[in-house]
């Protein structure tokens, strides 16, 4: 006989649940039981739609999954304001969570977050991350930590894509309210650049950071309909050993696209540019002339199968995996963003406390 | 013919090199000296220029009767005070880039001009005279970009360019302010309400420079410059406005010029795009310049005061970058050391 497979249970099936969880959870070890969303009548359409199996359960709510037998982990695929107390609510409950980005609205929710994962020992928290996205992050941590670029002085995140809002593209208008996303690009998609850039360059501690915002393009909307969240993001933060970070992100731009990160070091540079021919490369200079090299790849892949793959073998094993942004390194994501916010809102330099 | 001003020139590194040929074009202008605290520069650089003598000593180079007016092109950190014993020597004077790496170097200048009634005149303009600047001034309009929020100069060029002395690091006041001139410029001058920034030495010769700054109006901008063997070269300008975003990229393999505007259905739209085109670097200074000691008022490229408003600029990220903190008031930020 063999051992029944994990259950997990879907929450909130919206369009990243269709197109990336869902996918990912059939070929995996886990079984999906149950998917739930807040409107039930939108779940009874998911499960018709998916063509998932009769024994897949409907909840319109946490507690009813929460309640049925075979849960072991949770996904959460809601909008960013209901991620924190789902996830708390579902490690408390003794399961497993992966959680959509951005991971939580604040640093105070962030802290709840840690809070839980640290009294539920053997529980694990994965907030999605796109790391690993073209496989060159290890390569590339690799190198800093062998010091072929030297000492790190300048990382750069370049996110800039000319009409990809939401509201551009006939999305869902949460996304553009600061109640429920948090922020714009710069929490949606700057989270993900902030996480790899972080990964890669081993957490460095942020000292402060000066950031302005720009809100301003038209949203389609009704006037009635909240937009608050920002266009354009910049701003420019200091860390250890003189280290600075430059960022812009924006879904929306009168210019080409961009969509790169980069590490200055006294030494060489590494450059992952989605937008180049070639993704992911090291420079630096032998006797006054420029040489670049392919950075190598060799990452296990990002997706929702990978995911629940690993977590898998950690729910069997406990071996550490690290395809995600753990509740520590989340909160440091958050902790930044929020002072960048603040920063941008009084117009003034936001020293950083120490999320450690 | 004749040429109507004589020149000294002082200082024969990178920038010299870039304005010889424009200057042995130009015959209206004669080179009578070249100095350069180099010997065997000023050797070497006097040979450009046929009828040139190359003088052992600046003071050798100021007391010569032939001599009018001096271009300077020296070290960044000694042009204020080369700039203020030409003109207290009598002779009208071209400073590279913004003069002074202060605002204060600045006014000693001016002051020293006033005093002497010469021509103290400044060549930070090398970008905003160019060619494609113009292009892009056709678009930098309130109707074309709406309301301006971001701004982005870089230049990032190899080191092996970079033919200033170690020493003088001079990527970030001059090449700086080149692309500083040329931004603010193209904005109408928008003040400075603060910055932050980081400046590191790279390499044997190189500097990598990256200022972020607040300008009143609500515009984010930032300035990076570098020279390194170590990053891809870059050189590009980007305004963006809510109704159009302009570029210059002039990088070996960039776009050229582009101005993309807004769309119905809220697209972005190319409206133009133009390759690169090569510039004059350096004729319309030296004919403004011409033009200030004949007529006493120059008409084109930087002014005195814009000169001052570039080196209150590096001023304060020269102060930022050692205090590692966002400075807003120059005289507040010094007196805080
Ligand atoms: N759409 C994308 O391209 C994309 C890509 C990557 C990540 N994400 C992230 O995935 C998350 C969801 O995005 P989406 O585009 O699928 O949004 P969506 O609006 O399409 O779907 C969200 C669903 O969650 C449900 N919901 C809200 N609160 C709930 C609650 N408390 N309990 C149960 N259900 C609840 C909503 O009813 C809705 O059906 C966000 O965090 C987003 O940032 C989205």
């Amino acid at each position: 006989m063999t051992a029944p497979r994990p259950g997990i249970a879907l929450v909130g099936c919206g369009a990243i649940a269709a197109s990336a969880h869902l996918p990912g959870i059939h070929p995996s070890p886990f079984e999906l039981r149950a998917v739930c969303d807040m409107d039930r009548a939108r779940v009874e359409r998911f499960k018709q739609d998916q063509k998932l199996p009769g024994s897949v359960r409907v909840c319109a709510s946490l507690d009813e999954v929460l309640a049925l037998p075979g849960i072991d982990a949770v996904s959460v695929a809601t909008p960013p304001a209901s991620h924190a107390f789902l996830s708390i609510q579902a490690l408390d409950a003794g399961k497993h969570v992966l959680c959509e980005k951005p991971s939580a609205l604040s640093s105070r929710e962030n802290w709840a977050i840690c809070a839980a994962v640290e009294r539920n020992p053997g529980r694990t928290i994965q907030f999605f991350s796109s790391r690993f996205r073209n496989g060159h992050a290890r390569a590339a941590r690799q190198y800093v930590r062998e010091g072929r670029i030297g000492r790190p002085y300048r990382a750069e995140i370049q996110f800039w894509l000319p009409a990809a809002r939401t509201c551009d593209r006939g999305g869902p208008p949460w996304f553009g309210q600061k109640a429920l996303a948090g922020g714009g690009p710069f929490m949606d998609m700057g989270q993900y650049f902030l996480d790899r850039l972080f990964y890669i360059l081993d957490w460095p501690r942020w000292h402060s950071v000066s950031a302005q915002a720009f809100t301003g393009f038209p949203t389609g909307y009704d006037a009635k309909v909240v937009y608050d969240v920002e266009d354009h993001m910049s701003l420019f933060a200091r860390g250890d050993d003189g280290l600075v970070l430059t960022l812009d992100t924006t879904a929306r731009v009168n210019q080409h696209w961009r969509w790169s990160s980069a590490i200055h070091g006294s030494e060489g540079s590494l450059v992952l540019d989605n937008t180049a021919e070639k993704k992911g490369v090291f420079l630096t200079d032998r006797d006054g002339v420029t040489v670049e090299e392919d950075l190598p790849v060799h990452e296990p892949g990002q997706d929702m199968q990978v995911r629940l793959e690993q977590l898998a073998a950690f729910m069997a094993t406990g071996a550490p995996f690290e395809l995600g942004t753990d509740a520590r390194q989340a909160l440091a994501i958050s902790s930044f963003c929020e002072a960048a916010y603040r920063s941008a809102s009084d117009g003034t330099e936001i020293e950083m406390e120490d999320a450690a | 013919m004749n040429p109507t001003v004589k020149l000294g020139l002082a200082g024969c590194g990178g920038a010299f090199a870039n304005d010889r040929a424009e200057l042995a074009k130009d015959p209206a202008y004669g080179v009578s000296a070249v100095w350069d605290a180099e010997p065997a520069a000023a050797q070497a650089g006097a040979q450009a220029f046929p009828k040139a003598a190359a003088c052992s000593s600046y003071a050798e180079l100021l007391a010569r009767a032939d001599v009018d007016a001096v271009i300077l092109t020296a070290d960044a950190s000694e042009r204020a005070a080369l700039a203020c014993a030409a003109l207290e020597a009598g002779k009208h004077v071209l400073c590279e880039g913004c003069g002074g790496r202060s605002p204060e170097e600045v006014d000693r200048i001016l002051e020293a001009a006033r005093a002497n009634g010469k021509i103290a005149a400044f060549h930070a303009a090398r970008l905003r005279l160019a060619g494609f600047t113009a292009l892009a001034r056709t678009y930098a309009t309130p109707e074309r970009l709406g309301r301006v929020y971001r701004v982005e100069a870089v230049l990032h060029r190899p080191a092996r360019e970079n033919s200033v002395p170690p020493e003088a690091r001079a990527i970030f006041p001059d090449a700086g302010a080149y692309l500083l001139d040329q931004a603010l410029d193209l904005l109408g001058w928008p003040k400075l309400e603060a910055l932050t920034a980081q400046i590191v030495p790279h390499g044997a010769t190189g500097e990598h420079a990256c200022v972020y700054a607040r300008l009143a109006g609500g515009i984010a901008f930032t300035l990076d410059v570098a020279a390194s063997d170590r990053l891809r070269p870059r050189h590009a300008l980007t305004i963006l406005g809510d109704r159009g975003g302009l570029a210059i990229d002039h990088a070996k393999g960039g776009r050229g010029f582009s101005f993309i505007e807004e769309a119905p259905g809220m697209r972005a739209k190319l409206m133009e795009s133009k390759p690169f085109f090569a510039f004059d670097p350096w004729g319309t200074s030296l004919r403004s310049f011409r033009e200030a000691i004949e007529s006493g008022k120059a008409t084109e490229g930087t002014t005195p005061a814009q000169a001052r408003e570039l080196a209150r600029w590096l001023a304060l990220a020269r102060a930022s970058a050692d205090q590692k903190r966002e400075v807003r008031n120059l005289a507040e930020t010094l007196a805080a050391v």
